[in-house]
């Protein structure tokens, strides 16, 4: 028997038609996951469910039948179905301690007041692995993970029969995303929930699903049990999401690209070899680099926050060094130093031949245009007030690259088309853009001073698998023809497995592990490195 | 096919705006008002004692007590008991002279909407009032606005010592009473007219820009499109004026609108308490200044009149600030 039905499900926003008639089962016990890239109707999907939709703008239409009834879902939302979302830190109120939170539900639901609710409180916090006395602590006290366990406890709270979970651990760590699903499944088998999990990512849904849904732009491409899904996908899409994550088994030349698939194109066999011969000129030395961030403790103590500890390595031209590490591992302050985006504390950066960070502002300006960066947010880093054409001129005019405004609107056009944009893009605004085509704008205004290092600062993880592998294409064309060297930062592990050709292991700001990418991979030697390694999901098994 | 720049974007906001657009035609209005009369096109002969005084609204008719307290007064000499004033001959002469040449005769009984206490017509002096208090206000908010958007980018950009001066300097000038500080700069210059009153205003009133500016350099400047123009080479004067001004300038425009009316309402009170624009120039302000007497005996038009205008103007001002705030505050991503 199904627990939860949905029918014909339809949802539509004022412009856009958001979902367009899904239906699918949650069986009792079941566990189903519904995945799909950014703007395939996923969430709006389990909100509707939830009937957490706003009324004046949202048109639902479908039935959705919660044990065979019809409308019952929005009603036992909170006692029976209990929805666990991607963010924990803006999903807790951060004025009051999260005891009183988990609490709160219990009073609400339950009526259990004093002694009895402190006790069922601490068993709840217990159940996910918080000492009982961390109830008496305030969100921001907790970590991204300690948090997340706070709103699983604070979902059981009430014994549901249907867990929704929206993108839980999108936002974690991969380690501590490794904890939380280990922690769901636990739970879910002790309680006999049934479990709606929405996810973008198809390796998570290998171990956590029974089975699968596949949406795209609001439909339904593909649903079937996990084994058939992985096992013998029918669906083009479908194949294409699983073909175009970076593998880490081997390392095609080329990912291949949805279009690929709904084209029905041959994709393209050979593999790529990485790795130094030795004998590579070397583009950028970094020794003993270290940063640290200083923060006023009382009235005249400060307290010495170490971001970057003492990190050797160099770059050789033409090749990428990928940097992997989790949130607050230093990878960012280390490209932020190179690009003198921060003051070091120490060390050296030896940029043919002159030390980089000793530099005068004005002496650096040459070095400026041979190192660029492409940051992670494609939303943040283009200036919203300036048309493509503006972004891209801009730096070719302050290093006088180009005789004339004509000039450098031709190498913008050549450069646009390069990326792959159209030439009318120049006299757009960077709004009008999706995040992949903002990001190949940024890759562009990079391009546009021919840098010989081009760091990109986690460049691709805010996108969707499949304009991933688009751009990992394009970066890897760009290095082709113009033997760029990269700085490839990222906290994916199979992305910088695909892209690198020697990698550093960053963890609090220390470089833990250095080699060539194919051998770290093989066998990781230091015990954090094999950690992350085992925390890749789709891997454990 | 050109897209939609951001500018052209709020504009066809603002135009959805009913009421936002509504008052942008008022306020255009006035400021047209403002030129004629600058220009000499409106209301340049607001000096001349057209009526008689305090001549009444046309609406309203000749006041005729004013005209039998006048009889009565031409019948006094009659009765002083057969001696002749001594000095009549003389004074008539002298009021002769100092009314102009028509005297009395010549001078209407009613004006359009009023006289003031020499005759002169109030709809004339509220028209040329106009341009004064609104230019003082357009001055002295875009003085304010400047020394607070530059001081304000300055210290939110630099930080360090030049953050730690503008703030003391912030501070000193915020913790004095705003009517005492203004008052005493205008002790302190003793100059009356349009472009000090302007100046005080002015080089007081930029502490809440430069509060606001300075927030928003804080946010922007640590954005990545601000690192990004950075690692391309763009020096911090490129970094702070071509790449965060645009950004930030919504907060700009909306605090300069604000200011306007803060300044116009400010001119009136400097006037009236005496620190504004001399005798020889005409403001709301001054008209507002004559009006308390005037109330006493009755004589409630300049007062309806200034107030009138004035409260349309700010009115219409404070709406189209708001409009302008909806459609400018960027919600592109």
């Amino acid at each position: 028997m199904s627990l939860l039905e949905v029918r014909e499900l339809t949802v539509g926003f004022p412009g856009v038609q958001a979902v367009r008639g899904i239906s699918f089962d949650v069986p009792a016990r079941g566990s189903v996951a519904l995945v799909g890239e950014s703007g395939s109707g996923k969430s709006v999907t389990a909100l509707s469910i939830m009937g957490l939709l706003p009324k004046e703008t949202a048109s639902v239409r479908g039935q959705v039948y919660y044990g065979d009834e019809l409308g019952k879902a929005a009603r036992v939302r909170g006692s029976e179905i209990a929805m666990i979302f991607q963010e924990p830190m803006s999903s807790l109120n951060p004025v009051f301690t999260v005891g009183f939170q988990i609490g709160e539900v219990l009073r609400r639901h339950t009526g259990l007041a004093g002694r009895a609710l402190r006790e069922r409180v601490s068993g709840l916090l217990e159940e996910v692995g918080l000492p009982p006395a961390r109830a008496g602590a305030y969100p921001f006290q907790l970590s991204g993970g300690q948090q997340q366990r706070v709103m699983i406890a604070m979902a059981l709270a009430c014994e549901p029969k249907l867990l929704i979970a929206d993108e839980p651990t999108t936002a974690l760590d991969v380690t501590v995303q490794r904890q939380i699903l280990d922690l769901i499944a636990r739970l879910r088998e002790a309680h006999e929930m049934a479990m709606l999990f929405i996810t973008h990512d198809l390796g998570l849904v290998a171990e956590i699903a029974e089975h699968v849904v596949v949406m795209r732009e609001g439909q339904i491409r593909e649903q079937g049990p996990a084994a058939t899904i992985f096992g013998a996908p029918a669906d083009p899409y479908t194949r294409a999401l699983l073909a175009c994550r970076p593998p880490l088994e081997r390392r095609p030349m080329r990912l291949p690209v949805i279009d690929d698939f709904i084209n029905q194109k041959k994709p393209e066999t050979g593999e790529r070899s990485r790795g130094l011969r030795g004998d590579e000129p070397t583009v950028l030395e970094a020794r003993g680099l270290a940063k640290s961030f200083y923060f006023r403790e009382g009235l005249f103590r400060k307290r010495e926050v170490p971001a970057v500890k003492g990190a050797t390595f160099r770059i050789a031209r033409g090749k990428t060094l990928g940097v992997v590490g989790e949130s607050g591992s230093g990878k960012t302050t280390l490209a932020w130093l190179l690009v003198r985006l921060h003051q070091p504390s120490a060390g050296e950066v030896r940029f043919d031949g002159a030390d980089l960070l000793s530099l005068e502002p004005a002496a650096a300006m040459p070095y400026k245009r041979r190192i660029q960066i492409v940051f992670q947010n494609p939303y943040a880093s283009l200036n919203p007030r300036f048309t493509v054409g503006q972004i891209l001129a801009e730096p070719m005019r302050i290093h006088g690259i180009g005789t004339g405004a004509a000039e450098r609107r031709s190498r913008s056009l050549d450069l646009l088309a390069r990326v792959g944009l159209p030439a009318e893009s120049l006299d757009k605004y960077p709004h009008e853009f999706s995040g992949g085509q903002r990001q190949r704008i940024a890759i562009a205004r990079a391009l546009t001073l021919r840098p010989e290092l081009l760091i990109l600062d986690e460049a691709v993880s805010a996108l969707d698998v499949s304009v991933q592998a688009q751009l990992l294409n394009l970066l890897q064309d760009l290095q082709d023809e113009y033997r760029m060297s990269y700085l490839f930062i990222s906290h994916d592990l199979a992305v910088v497995k695909y892209m690198a050709d020697e990698v550093l292991v960053m963890k609090d700001g220390e470089v833990v592990e250095a080699g060539a990418s194919d051998e770290l991979f093989a066998r990781p030697r230091h015990p954090y490195t094999q950690a992350l390694l085992a925390a890749i999901p789709g891997r454990a098994q | 096919m050109r897209e939609q720049g951001v500018w052209s974007l709020a504009w066809s906001r603002l135009r959805r705006d009913r009421v936002g657009f509504v008052s942008l035609f008022v306020v255009l209005a006035y400021i047209a008002v403002m030129l004629a009369a600058a220009a000499g096109w409106l209301a340049h002969d607001w000096t001349e004692q057209r009526g008689v005084s305090y001549a009444p609204p046309a609406f309203m008719g000749p006041d005729l007590s004013a005209a039998a307290g006048l009889q009565r007064e031409q019948r006094g000499p009659v009765e002083d008991y057969g001696i002749p004033d001594p000095l009549a001959p003389d004074l008539a002469e002298i009021a002769k002279g100092l009314s102009g040449v028509g005297g009395n005769e010549a001078r209407s009984p009613t004006l359009a909407f009023g006289g003031d206490k020499w005759g002169r017509d109030v709809l004339k002096k509220t028209l040329k009032g106009a341009e004064v208090s609104l230019f003082v206000g357009l001055a002295a908010a875009a003085l304010a606005t400047l020394l607070g958007t530059v001081l304000g980018a300055l210290a939110g950009f630099r930080g360090g010592w030049v953050d730690d001066f503008f703030n003391w300097l912030y501070s000193v000038f915020t913790s004095i009473p705003y009517l005492l500080l203004v008052l005493a700069v205008a002790a302190v210059v003793n100059q009356k007219g349009v472009l000090t009153v302007s100046l005080i205003l002015g080089l007081t009133g930029w502490t809440g820009i430069f509060r606001l500016v300075r927030a928003e350099y804080l946010k922007h400047k640590v954005r990545e499109y601000v690192l990004a123009a950075d690692v391309i080479g763009a020096s911090p004067a490129r970094r702070m004026f071509v790449h965060i001004l645009p950004n930030v300038s919504h907060v700009v425009l909306v605090q300069l609108s604000l200011h306007v009316v803060l300044f116009i309402k400010s001119e009136v009170i400097l006037t009236f308490l005496g620190f504004g624009v001399g005798v020889e120039t005409v403001s709301w302000g001054s008209m507002l200044a004559e009006a308390g007497s005037e109330l006493l005996l009755g004589k409630w038009w300049q007062i309806t009149a200034a107030t009138a205008a004035m409260a349309l103007l700010v009115t219409a001002f404070s709406l189209f600030t708001d409009a302008m705030r909806d459609a400018l505050d960027p919600r592109l991503k």
